[in-house]
C-alpha cells in the first residue's frame, strides 16, 4: 500500500504543507490543526516534516479504550469524533508524535492521507513529501543516496551529473 | 465585526510601566493604508511628534504584518518594523521574512506598538492574549545565536519565533538590526538600535488563532493560478539555487558591480565570490521563509581550509558582494567569515562595509595612517582589517567607535572623506552603481529612508527591453538602464508597487521583481482574502498614500529638495571602464521628472496640496499649516 514518505533533507521547512493540510481539513490557515508538521532548528538548518507513518502494528489504534480510532476499509486512519473520551492515550503512544491535538476541539488528529489525495504531498514544492510504494521509495532513495555519494568523484574525472 | 485575512486586533505594550492593551483594528487604517509598511508609516506619522530623539522613550517601536500573511499566499511572510531612526534622523523602517510574522498574526496582531523603555533589561513573551515581561540580564550581551537558543531553553519550546538584538545594538551601534530566525534580518536604519535603547532584548512570540479568507473558493483558484505563474517563470531554477546571489555576475557583466568602494565597477575575482561559486562548493540545502514555495534560502558549509567547520544560512548578494567586491576581497570564505559575524553581532552588513570600504579608500588616499586605525593595515581586501572592524564596531571599539554612527558621521567627525562617503540622508548606498543603473540611483535619492533601492526595486529597467518603457509608460528609454529619460515615471511606478508589496508583507523578489503582482491581480487577491472590495488603479492609490504620508514624516523632519542627491563622484565622474564606461548620473533632469510625476514642488520637494487632497491626506495640510511649513 502507498503511504507518505518524507525527505527530511530536502525540505525547506515552509509549512505549505500545514497550510494546505489545514485549509482542507478546517477551511481556515493555521498550521496548529494541520495533521503534519514540521519541526524545525534553525541554527543547524534542520526541517523536518513529521505526520503519521501508517505502521502496521498502531499502538494507536490498540490503545484506544473506546476503538474511536480505527483504519477504514481503504486502509486510511480515521478517528470517530464522537466516540473519543480525549484520553489522549493515541497521542503518547505514537513513537513519531505524528497523533496531534486539535488546539480548538481538543480531540486528537491524525493524517488520513486525505482519503487518497494528499495534498501536502501535491503542494510541497521542494518533493520532500512523496507519496509512494515502500519499494518505489526505497528505490528512489537508494539512486539519490548514490548520487551523492559519486558526486565528487566524477566531478574530478569531469562528469556532471545532470539534475532530474 | 468580523475580520478576514486580518488578524483584527493592534497589541500596545507600554515598556515603562509594563502593561499592555489590545484593540480592535482601525478599518480606517485598513481601507486607507493596507498592511505592514502602510500601517507603520501612517502611525509613525500620527504618534511621533516632530525632532524627537530617536533614542529616547518617545520613540516609537512598531511591528506589523500584512493581511496575506499566515495564509498560504506564497512568500506572504514578513513583517515591518518602523521607528524615527537614530542613523538618519528620519523614517526608520526595516523589513524581514522568515517566520516570525506569521506567528505573530496567529498569536492575534496584526501590529504590535512598543512604547516607553523598561528600566531593566527585559523581554517579551506574547502567547496569543497573555504578555508576560521576562528579565533578561542573562541576555544582555549574548549575540544572536546564543541569545535564541536561551530563550528557547528557558521557555522550554524549541517552535516559538523570536526576533532578537545582538550586542551591537546594546553598544549603542547607530546601524544595528532585528533578527528573526537568526539570520533573516531587518537591518536597516538601525531599529535594533531603538529596541536596545528600550531596553529590550528579544520578543518571542507563540499563537494558536487561525486565520480566515472572505472567499475560501476564490482565494484557493488565486493561489493556484500565482504558484502555476511561479513554477513557470525563467527565474525560478536560478533564484531557488542561489537566492538573489545571482546576480552578482550578472552585474559584474553589465559594469556596474560597486568594487573598491566604486572607485571601479568590474571586480576582477568575480567568479570566485559568485551565487555560481558558492552554490556549487558549499550550498547543502535550500531553506525558505514562510509559506514560500521558492526557498531560496540556502544553508552551506565550508568543509576545508581555515574556516572549515563554519557553516550557517545565507547570504544574500548585498552582503555577499559588499564584503567581496566593495571592500576588494577576492576570497568567498572570508566574506562568509564576515557576513557570520555581522549577523550574530547584529549589524546591518551594507552600512558595515560601506565604513569599511570608505575607510579603506581614505587609507589608500593617505587621508588616514595606520595609527589613525588602531595599527590595522587598511589596503584593499586584507582579511585581517575587515573581520577586526566588524569586532571593532561591534563593541564601538578604537577606530570601531568612529565608524559605529554610520559613514556620514565618521566623515564628519574626522573631518576627511566627506565627498565620498556613499549615503543619501544618512543612509548607505547600496551595492549597485547608480551611474550604471539609474532607475536604481533615482531610487536612492528620493527613497523615504534614505538610499534604498527597496523602496523602489526598479528590476525591469535591467530587461534593457524598449517595448516594455514604451508599454508603461509612453516612453522606450524608460526601461533601458543607462537612459535617463522616463525614469521619473518608472520609479514613482515601482515605488507605489512596492509600497503595495510591503504592505500586503509578500516578498519582493516574487511579487515584484518576478511581476506576478501587479495592482489588478494585488486587487483581487485582497478582495478574495479580506473582502475590501477594490480595483487596481483603488491599490496604486493605496501605494501612493504610503509614500506620501512617508514623504510628509520627512518634510516634518526638515527634509526638502537640496537632500535628493547623491554622492558627488556619481555626479561628476564618469564610470572608468567596462560596458557602462563614461556613463554618469544626471540628477537633476531625473529628479524633476520625478517630482512632476508624483505632483511635488519642483522648487521644495514637498507634496502639493491638490496632491494631498486627492489622496485624503488633509491631516497632513492640517499639521503642515499648524507647523509653519508652506505648501504650494
Amino acid at each position: 500500500m502507498k503511504k507518505i514518505f518524507i525527505d527530511a533533507f530536502k525540505c525547506a521547512g515552509c509549512k505549505y504543507c500545514e497550510l494546505s493540510c489545514s485549509f482542507y481539513h478546517e477551511g481556515k490557515f493555521n498550521p496548529k490543526l494541520s495533521r503534519i508538521r514540521i519541526f524545525k532548528e534553525d541554527e543547524y538548518g534542520i526541517d523536518n516534516p513529521i505526520l503519521c507513518s501508517l505502521c502496521s502494528y498502531c499502538p494507536c489504534i490498540n490503545i484506544c479504550p473506546t476503538n474511536a480510532f480505527y483504519r477504514n476499509e481503504k486502509g486510511f486512519m480515521e478517528i470517530n469524533i464522537e466516540k473519543c473520551i480525549k484520553c489522549y492515550k493515541c497521542i503518547e503512544s505514537c513513537f513519531f508524535g505524528a497523533v496531534f491535538l486539535h488546539i480548538e476541539k481538543k480531540i486528537p488528529i491524525v493524517c488520513n492521507l486525505c482519503n487518497g489525495d494528499p495534498q501536502c504531498v501535491k503542494k510541497c514544492p521542494t518533493k520532500a513529501i512523496v507519496f509512494l510504494e515502500p519499494n518505489e521509495f526505497i528505490q528512489k532513495k537508494n539512486y539519490e543516496y548514490s548520487r551523492i555519494v559519486y558526486q565528487d568523484f566524477l566531478n574530478k574525472h569531469g562528469i556532471k551529473i545532470k539534475s532530474d | 465585526m468580523k475580520y478576514y485575512g486580518y488578524a483584527g486586533k493592534i497589541l500596545r505594550i507600554n515598556l515603562t510601566k509594563r502593561d499592555f492593551s489590545i484593540k480592535n483594528l482601525e478599518k480606517d487604517l485598513m481601507v486607507n493604508f493596507l498592511g505592514g509598511r502602510g500601517f507603520n508609516s501612517k502611525r509613525l506619522f500620527d504618534e511621533i511628534p516632530p525632532k524627537i530623539d530617536p533614542l529616547s522613550p518617545e520613540n516609537k517601536l512598531i511591528f506589523s504584518t500584512g493581511p496575506l500573511v499566515g495564509t498560504m499566499f506564497p512568500t506572504a511572510s514578513r513583517f515591518n518594523v518602523s521607528a524615527k531612526s537614530p542613523q538618519t534622523n528620519i523614517l526608520g523602517d526595516s523589513n524581514a521574512g522568515g517566520h516570525f510574522a506569521a506567528e505573530m498574526k496567529y498569536a492575534g496582531y496584526d501590529q504590535i506598538i512598543l512604547e516607553g523603555r523598561s528600566k531593566e533589561p527585559i523581554y517579551l513573551y506574547i502567547n496569543d492574549d497573555s504578555i508576560e515581561f521576562l528579565d533578561a540580564k542573562h541576555l544582555w550581551g549574548k549575540d544572536v545565536y546564543e541569545c535564541d537558543r536561551i530563550i528557547k531553553k528557558d521557555l522550554g519550546d524549541k517552535s516559538i519565533q523570536t526576533v532578537i538584538i545582538g550586542p551591537a545594538a546594546e553598544n549603542g551601534v547607530k546601524f544595528a538590526g532585528i533578527f528573526a530566525n537568526l539570520i533573516r534580518a531587518a537591518a536597516r536604519t538601525g531599529m535594533g538600535t531603538v529596541m536596545a535603547s528600550k531596553n529590550l532584548k528579544a520578543i518571542a512570540i507563540k499563537g494558536s488563532k487561525s486565520i480566515e479568507v472572505a472567499n475560501p473558493k476564490k482565494f484557493e483558484k488565486i493561489i493556484e493560478e500565482i504558484e502555476e505563474e511561479i513554477y513557470n517563470h525563467p527565474q525560478y531554477w536560478p533564484r531557488r539555487k542561489m537566492g538573489t546571489t545571482r546576480i552578482l555576475l550578472p552585474v559584474n557583466a553589465m559594469g556596474f558591480l560597486p568594487t573598491r568602494h566604486f572607485t571601479s565597477t568590474i571586480f576582477e575575482y568575480a567568479e570566485n565570490v559568485s551565487g555560481e561559486k558558492l552554490a556549487e562548493e558549499y550550498n547543502i540545502k535550500v531553506r525558505g521563509c514562510f509559506s514560500c514555495i521558492l526557498p531560496c534560502s540556502r544553508f552551506y558549509i565550508i568543509k576545508e581550509g581555515k574556516y572549515a567547520g563554519l557553516y550557517g544560512e545565507g547570504p544574500e548578494y548585498e552582503p555577499l558582494s559588499s564584503f567581496t567586491a566593495r571592500v576588494g576581497n577576492g576570497d568567498l570564505q572570508v566574506a562568509l567569515k564576515a557576513i557570520d559575524m555581522v549577523n550574530k553581532l547584529g549589524l546591518d552588513a551594507i552600512t558595515t562595509a560601506e565604513c569599511i570600504s570608505w575607510a579603506m579608500e581614505c587609507y589608500e588616499k593617505g587621508w588616514l595612517k595606520k595609527n589613525d586605525v588602531d595599527g590595522l593595515d587598511l589596503t584593499w581586501g586584507n582579511e585581517e582589517a575587515i573581520l577586526k572592524l566588524i569586532e571593532k564596531i561591534s563593541k564601538r571599539e578604537g577606530f570601531g567607535d568612529i565608524l559605529a554612527d554610520g559613514v556620514k558621521k565618521a566623515a564628519e567627525k574626522l573631518g576627511i572623506g566627506k565627498e565620498i562617503a556613499m549615503h543619501v540622508k544618512g543612509l548607505e548606498i547600496i551595492q549597485a552603481d547608480p551611474r550604471g543603473a539609474k532607475g536604481y540611483g533615482l531610487g536612492y535619492v528620493v527613497a523615504s529612508r534614505g538610499a534604498d533601492h527597496l523602496r523602489s526595486e526598479p528590476f525591469m529597467e535591467l530587461s534593457d527591453d524598449p517595448k516594455k518603457g514604451e508599454k508603461l509608460f509612453g516612453i522606450p528609454e524608460a526601461t533601458i538602464r543607462l537612459e535617463y529619460k522616463g525614469k521619473g515615471k518608472l520609479v514613482s511606478y515601482c515605488e507605489d508597487w512596492c509600497a503595495i508589496v510591503d504592505s500586503l508583507e509578500v516578498c519582493k523578489n516574487v511579487a515584484e521583481n518576478m511581476e506576478i503582482l501587479p495592482f489588478d491581480k494585488a486587487a483581487e487577491v485582497i478582495e478574495a482574502a479580506t473582502g475590501l472590495k477594490l480595483n487596481g488603479n483603488d491599490v496604486r492609490k493605496i501605494g501612493e498614500r504610503i509614500i506620501n504620508i512617508e514623504r510628509a514624516f520627512l518634510i516634518r523632519e526638515g527634509i526638502r529638495k537640496e537632500h535628493d542627491t547623491l554622492p558627488k563622484r556619481f555626479l561628476e565622474e564618469p564610470i572608468p571602464s567596462g560596458i557602462s564606461k563614461g556613463s554618469i548620473f544626471e540628477l537633476e533632469k531625473m529628479l524633476n521628472e520625478y517630482y512632476e510625476e508624483r505632483k511635488w514642488s519642483k522648487k521644495t520637494g514637498i507634496p502639493l496640496k491638490e496632491k494631498l487632497k486627492e489622496l485624503n491626506l488633509e491631516n497632513v495640510i492640517e499639521q503642515f499649516e499648524k507647523i509653519g511649513i508652506e505648501m504650494e
